[in-house]
């Protein structure tokens, strides 16, 4: 039997015809420094190939339905397995995504509550039976001939709508009988109910005289009204009116004793947010309901009316709309001034403009200089306002039931979230929400800490009719619970939205998802899982990566972390250098054999051979301080914190303790909308003091720069612009009258036309993968020959985007803007992409250094920045954090204020102050445990990175 | 009428429907049938055919290719050479259709000219009873749709009769109007309007009718009359709009604010009221004075980012 994979010529990206033999069921660390190729093994090779013979193995049938694979560049790779890759791709912003969702335990706990739930009154919570309608059927057949018995569905009214908006919904879906209060009433008549007033009404869903044969029409009629009563029916005999023993035994035991109810067969289907039979109406199950927010109709409020202080959408300015008219009409009888600036209206005013004239009446007067709307004048009208006016509009949208991108785009520029009035965020609908087990309900549960949940389940004691499902479920439930406690995610909720988990809680929800699968023989290929892990859970995740390798499997994992690789069974360093000077195996084999390599920078690093200096002194707290105060976004705990400016700040703290809310969700989007737009809103926080300090502040994360593969780091960062005008000021170019936007690929002029200066023509093929194949007419150079004839330095435009980083400094040395630029990517470690690198396939790490890479170059742009930079090191080798430190520390030098949220200890132990949070994840995060340097961390006893960093220091 | 025998021919057709019922008793799947339009001696010579609703249990539906993708399923049968036409209907869809209201619903008192000749299901028999009682609301919508009919009708005619002078198109105009007005008054008699509105209509308002639509028809065409019925159906409709317009006067004074066209469409969605009804109504309210009539942006397509106006109406 195999007991490797094998590798033979790779040559997939930078790869030099890489051969490797890589150990089956052993876990494989794959290392190297930041662009040597280790993703274009693991990930572009050895992946992409097992992922490809694996579909090519379906019919051709269906593979029209599955994406098309393109053969990667090896010679053979044999030994593969069914592969299975766990990225750190955050999951996307679908509101309806839940850990529950993403674990598939939401899809267990609903068939839980649909086999064990106890439903509950609607009136007065007590627990009912349930029964299917044909257990209702023979129940009710069980009356005497003639009984009458009436069947009715409570039905309760949508937040926000009026009982006859209820009563319509009840005539369209077919019924004209109903009973308000007990009271019997035809739904045609005009009902005049108060509406501050809560009434119990049930739709009449059908009455039947008990005779024999009228089974199949009863059931008929059940399903129906358990549709409209969401589940529940009650059951009145009406006639006789007078009950004998024998009727009055007919409600013993069947549903509420005192109202009549009775529960229909539950369904996995009714407690899923998703299915309209689950959803609560009001919020169709996202949990969440919109409003206006003042502050976001108004960009900008130094702008006054007539300048279009209103976002366009809400209450445009122009004299010939609606917009223009109202504020016209409401300055003349008001005596608005439409000139002054928004912020210096009176409060009166903006009241006027926001919430409506209140009842009262005005004259509608046209705008002078109107083309349009001259009909509309002298008419006496009311206001309501922009405010009334969008939440009046957004509730009607939703009425409508479909889905609008475009009015979705627009209610989400002018309103914010808030949960739900009617389920409180709990997605489900009333009737779902009475459905308990063991006296919680699904969300309840879902509210519940993993660990909190496990215990729950453990304490469920099912019926022995329940026994056989109920302990499938519960094992599935509770095998999946302990994996993820396991991996270090037990601060976690069922119901906590995917959209909010960091990407590194998103690897590890779905590493624990295949660890709950059980499978064997596979083959898992891992990005970097320790990002995103403080220390002490870093343990944990390397525990969880030898279980996996322990089930059976071949664990790959591409990592830098040295304590992921010490553990791992294998090392192979791809490099030496990056991009052209990478592409090789230095070394492979076990620890041992990489600590002993001279030509291995992991190993020098690993024996401390050479390593990232502790500096000697460090930058002291000037007077200027950012003071948070009362920080109450997410699991922070009223948190307050003095942030030094002009410092190299490293913020710490377990998974989920609350660094991103600090630093991105109060700090970041407090300063922006103080200096740039006072639409963006901060977290909950009391105060922040200490902005004035700051010119700016700048995110530099690690999102894509571009999805355009005619987006490179030569046009994001800007200095394409130059070389393009370089060029157009040759003797040649001059000469055939070019000018720079002859040299631009995205226009017609100088690209290539045949494939419209991209290089390469991409044919569609319908089951086969797409072919992209050179442009055969400019040979992949995207110019045409005219343009390539024109040179600069003997090189052509073409030559210069093929160019790497490190030549390019050496190239327009005489170009200081240019090389000052290009120099910046070089310093960052980029001297082994190509100018013209095309933005869609950098990496993470890279993005985020071409951002900075574009900061740095700008350093016009303010005197005391704020840079922040949410776990720089993703992606870098030890060699390459070396220099991250160093251009960040530039940074700080040149008097801007850097903050990294961090885990990495070598980049903790070179900050100048330390802001530690914890101790914990989630719930029991959230406070400040420590601050000050990195020495006086490492004293705090409290604080678990003060524990590990004290090894570094 | 030479040898017409109106007495025979009911005895067949009453012959050939007892016929029917004798053989869909025996069907345990059949629950009720109803005849369509009644078996009189006065109404029996033109009838080719009987019409009937035949009432099944659920989810026992036999559709055929010819029925295509109509839920409503025709069948025509025959009993003694008389063909009788026949709308199978499953009972939870007939409950729909008598309780519910929308545009697929029988209107409103549709069952005073039905005749449950055979019923197998006590409900059947019950929801007749309850489906003979007027239903207000139903009412007041019909009552709507008619006065928004004769608003247009009357609208179209005065211009063609005023500014065209077209005595010929204004008279059918006029026609048009006269038996929305018809339909009016029979709805609000709370009787059902399919058969022979209008004489019915000119029985119970002889002299309106006799102006709107007897003058019309045979004075010979001039200005003069048909300014005088033009008249008589604005002081028709000016003097019920309260009542016939009062579903749409009601819902914008509960608004209290100035409400775009498509809002006040989509409210009536579901009855069986048009947005070009209530267009209607809203324009004459607006030249009544009741309303005022301004505008609302509106967005045309689901991308739209400009906007166009479309008329909005305000109650004062």
């Amino acid at each position: 039997m195999r007991t490797t994979i094998e590798v033979q010529g790779a040559r997939e990206n930078n790869l030099q015809d890489v051969s490797v033999q890589i150990p089956r069921d052993k876990l494989v660390v794959v290392t190297g420094v930041s662009g040597s190729g280790k993703s274009s093994l693991a990930f572009d090779t050895v992946y992409a190939e097992g992922q490809r013979r694996l579909l090519a193995s379906m019919s051709t049938f269906a593979k029209r339905f599955i994406g098309q694979l393109k053969k990667p560049d090896v010679d053979f790779v044999s030994g593969l397995s069914p592969v299975v890759s766990i990225d750190q791709k955050t999951i996307g912003a679908n509101p309806r995504s839940t850990v529950g969702t993403m674990t598939d335990i939401s899809d267990y706990l609903r068939m839980l509550f649909a086999t064990m739930g106890t439903p509950h009154c609607p009136l007065c919570e007590e627990a009912i039976a349930i029964r299917s309608p044909y257990q209702m059927m023979e129940h009710m057949v069980s009356l005497p001939k003639g009984t009458e018995v009436e069947i009715r569905a409570p039905v309760y009214k949508i937040y926000g709508e009026d009982y006859e908006y209820l009563f319509e919904q009840i005539r369209v879906n077919g019924y004209r009988r109903a009973r308000i209060d007990g009271k019997p009433v035809d739904l045609g008549d005009n009902i005049e109910l108060d509406e501050d007033e809560d009434h119990a009404i049930e739709a009449v869903i059908d009455t039947f005289v008990v005779q024999p044969g009228i089974d199949q029409h009863v059931v008929t009629s059940l399903e129906h009204g358990l549709k409209l009563g969401d589940g529940l029916l009650g059951f009145h005999i009406v006639k006789p009116k007078r009950l004998t023993p024998k009727l009055k035994a007919f409600y013993k035991d069947f549903g509420c004793t005192r109202h009549r109810v009775v529960a229909g067969g539950m369904h996995q289907g009714q407690f899923t947010f998703n299915d309209p039979a689950g959803a609560c109406p009001t919020c169709a199950g996202i949990g969440t309901s919109m409003r206006v927010h003042p502050r976001l109709l108004v960009p900008d409020p130094t702008r006054s009316l007539n300048d279009g202080a209103f976002v366009k959408a809400a209450l445009s300015n122009s004299r010939d709309s609606w917009g223009g008219r109202i504020m016209h009409s409401l300055a003349a009888h008001y005596g608005l001034n439409l000139d002054t600036p928004f912020e210096d209206l009176p409060e009166e005013h903006v009241e006027l403009l926001l919430y409506g004239t209140k009842g009262e009446q005005f004259e509608v007067v046209v705008p002078p200089g109107a083309k349009l709307g001259q009909q509309h004048a002298g008419k006496r009208i009311k206001y309501s306002g922009v405010v009334h006016q969008l939440e009046h509009r957004y509730r009607w949208y939703r009425k409508q039931g479909t889905s609008n991108a475009g009015m979705d785009e627009y209610l989400k520029k002018v309103m914010v979230e808030y949960d739900c009035p009617e389920c409180d965020g709990a997605r489900l609908k009333r009737s779902r929400r009475l459905v308990t087990v063991n006296g919680k309900n699904l969300y309840e549960v879902g509210e519940m800490h993993l660990v909190e949940l496990l215990a729950y389940l453990g304490k469920l004691k099912p019926t022995v009719r329940q026994r056989a499902v109920a302990k499938t479920i519960l094992k599935e439930v509770s095998t999946r619970l302990e994996l993820l406690i396991a991996i270090g995610l037990d601060y976690l909720n069922l119901n906590r939205r995917s959209s909010t988990l960091s990407g590194g809680e998103s690897q590890r929800i779905r590493l624990s998802s295949q660890i709950g699968s059980g499978l064997m023989g596979m083959l898992y290929v891992l990005d970097e899982p320790s990002i995103g892990l403080h220390p002490k859970d870093n343990v944990k995740m390397i525990e969880t990566l030898g279980r996996l390798r322990d089930l059976g499997n071949t664990v790959i994992v591409v990592e830098h972390d040295e304590e992921t690789i010490r553990a791992a069974d294998h090392i192979i360093e791809i490099g030496p250098g990056p991009g052209v000077h990478g592409g090789t195996v230095v070394v492979d084999g076990p620890l041992k054999t990489i600590l002993n390599d001279k030509n291995s920078v992991t190993g020098r690093y690993l024996t401390g051979r050479q390593s990232i200096e502790t500096p000697t002194t460090r930058r002291p707290p000037k007077d200027k301080w950012i003071n948070v105060v009362g920080a109450r976004e997410n699991n922070l705990k009223n948190l307050s914190v003095e942030i030094p400016l002009e410092c190299l700040v490293a913020v710490t703290g377990a998974s989920g303790s609350g660094k991103s809310s600090l630093i991105h969700e109060v700090l970041q989007k407090k300063i922006y909308s103080l200096l740039h737009d006072s639409r963006v809103l901060s977290g909950d926080h009391d105060e922040l003091t200490g902005h004035e300090h700051v010119s700016d502040v700048i995110n530099i994360d690690q999102a894509p720069i571009g999805r355009s593969s005619r987006s490179n780091p030569a046009t994001y960062i800007g200095f394409y612009d130059a070389i393009r005008k370089l060029f157009a000021e040759t003797d040649d170019a001059r000469q055939r009258g070019f000018t720079a936007s002859t040299f631009s690929f995205n226009v017609k002029g100088g690209r290539c036309e045949e494939c419209a200066g991209e290089g390469t023509i991409t044919t569609q093929l319908s089951f086969m993968p797409d072919v992209e194949v050179q442009c055969p007419t400019c040979k992949g150079a995207r110019y045409d020959q005219d343009t390539l004839d024109c040179k600069y330095k003997g090189k052509s435009i073409a030559d210069v985007l093929e160019m790497s980083v490190e030549d390019g400094v050496a190239f327009f040395a005489d170009q200081p803007t240019i090389a000052r630029k290009i120099g910046v990517l070089d310093e960052l470690g980029l001297g082994y992409i190509t100018l013209g690198h095309p933005s869609t396939i950098l990496s993470g790490g890279e993005a985020q250094r071409v951002k900075l890479a574009a900061e740095l170059g700008k350093q016009k742009r303010g005197k005391h920045n704020l840079y922040i930079l949410d776990e720089p090191t993703t992606g870098l080798h030890f060699a390459d954090i070396d220099r991250l430190l160093e251009s960040l520390n530039r940074l700080v030098d040149h008097g801007h204020s850097v903050i990294v949220i961090e885990h990495n200890l070598d980049v903790i132990k070179t900050a100048d102050y330390v802001i530690d949070l914890g101790p914990e994840g989630g719930h029991k995060g959230g406070d400040l445990l420590a601050c000050g340097t990195p020495e006086e961390i490492a004293a705090c006893k409290q604080s678990f990175t003060g524990q590990y960093l004290a090894d570094y220091l | 009428m030479g040898n017409y025998d109106g007495a025979g021919k009911l005895a067949r057709f009453q012959t050939a429907l007892n016929r029917l019922i004798d053989r869909i008793a025996d069907d345990r799947y059949v629950l009720a049938v109803v005849l369509v339009g009644s078996l009189r001696e006065e109404t029996i010579w033109d009838r080719e055919s009987i019409g009937l609703w035949i009432i099944e249990t659920d989810g026992v539906t036999r559709r055929l290719r010819s029925d295509g993708n109509n839920e409503r399923i025709f069948r025509i049968l025959v009993e003694d050479g008389i063909n009788i036409h026949a709308e199978v209907i499953p009972r939870s869809r007939f409950k729909q259709i008598v309780d519910g209201t929308s545009r697929t619903a029988f209107s409103c008192n549709f069952f005073a000219e039905r005749e449950l000749v055979y019923c197998d299901d006590p409900s059947i028999d019950n929801w007749f009873d309850q489906a003979n009682t007027v239903a207000v609301k139903d009412q007041e919508k019909e009552l709507l749709a008619f006065s928004a009919w004769t608003i247009h009708a009357h609208r179209h005619a005065r211009q063609r009769l005023e500014i065209k002078g077209d005595l010929d198109l204004a008279r059918q105009e006029i026609l048009g109007a006269a038996h929305s007005v018809a339909h009016t008054e029979i709805i609000r008699q709370g009787q059902v309007w399919e058969e022979a509105v209008i004489y019915r209509a000119i029985e119970g308002a002889p002299e309106l009718f006799q102006v709107i639509y007897l003058d019309v028809l045979a004075k010979r065409k001039s200005k003069k009359v048909l300014a005088a019925a033009l008249d008589a159906i604005d002081g028709y409709v000016d003097s019920h709009y309260r009542a016939h317009l009062k579903p749409l006067l009601g819902y914008l004074k509960k608004q209290k604010q100035t409400v775009p066209l498509s809002e006040i469409s989509d409210h009536f969605a579901y009855s069986q009221l048009y947005p070009w009804h209530l267009e209607s109504a809203c324009e004459w309210l607006e030249k009544k004075g009741l309303l005022e009539k301004v505008s609302a942006p509106f967005k045309l397509t689901k991308r739209s980012r400009e906007d166009v106006e479309e008329p909005a109406y305000y109650l004062e």
